[in-house]
């Protein structure tokens, strides 16, 4: 079962430090897209629960995927299947 | 009259050689030309160019070590020889950090259009995590 994506993003994209990254325009609530903020971000076949690491000014939207035993994930994802 | 340049940021080059033209290109998810478009159009409103991301065979990398790194929430990946994608006209830049590389066209049509006409193998991700719990 795939979950609401907050956050619209390609998996495979990368910034200069190696992070995965999308624009805040592709948000489904821009107001929920702030640093350590957890949400799913992907497409509806390839996604992953995320942890927000910076929003610049520009709109560009850094995270990072969190592993599957990850406390945050687990709680994201109940909540997401309810 | 001209308005004023879109303010880019700049994007790193590794300053890197094009991989060995056997190394294997791989991307996590199905060809979807939705996806492909929109990620390009995102790349060029930051960084200024038309890419898609890749993951290259680099180093000591091969392509099931990088899915198990790089793309272990992907069922399904692509195959690309960068011997295919240079032959299709495309470019490759050894953008961010490696093994990542951006697959570039000036033209975002002809970026699509050419990756997916580019020979491919699609496979099962053998590192494929499976759902979250």
């Amino acid at each position: 079962m795939t979950p609401p994506i907050d956050l619209r993003s390609d998996l495979n994209a990368e910034d200069d430090q190696g992070q995965n990254w999308s624009l805040l325009r592709n948000a489904a609530d821009r107001g929920r897209v702030v640093p350590g903020a957890v949400l799913i971000a992907g497409t509806e076949r390839f996604w992953s629960v995320v942890r927000i690491t910076a929003v610049d000014p520009d709109g560009q939207v850094h995270f990072v995927q969190l592993t599957a035993d990850d406390p945050d994930a687990k709680r994201v994802l109940a909540a997401a299947s309810r | 009259m001209i308005g004023p340049m879109p303010d880019f940021k700049r994007r790193e080059r590794r300053g890197e050689p094009v991989p060995s033209s056997a190394a294997v290109v791989v991307r996590g998810d199905l060809l979807d030309p939705d996806v492909l478009r929109a990620a390009a159009a995102d790349n060029h409103e930051i960084y200024g160019f038309y890419g898609i991301s890749v993951f290259a065979e680099v180093g000591d990398m091969n392509w099931q070590d990088i899915a198990a790194a790089k793309l272990p929430r992907a069922e399904w990946l692509v195959l690309f020889t960068v011997n295919a994608l240079l032959g299709a006209g495309l470019e490759l830049w050894d953008t961010g950090q490696a093994p990542h590389y951006d697959i570039v066209h000036p033209d975002m049509d002809e970026l699509i259009r050419r990756i997916l006409e580019t020979e491919h193998r699609v496979v099962r991700n053998p590192a494929h995590e499976g759902t979250q719990p």
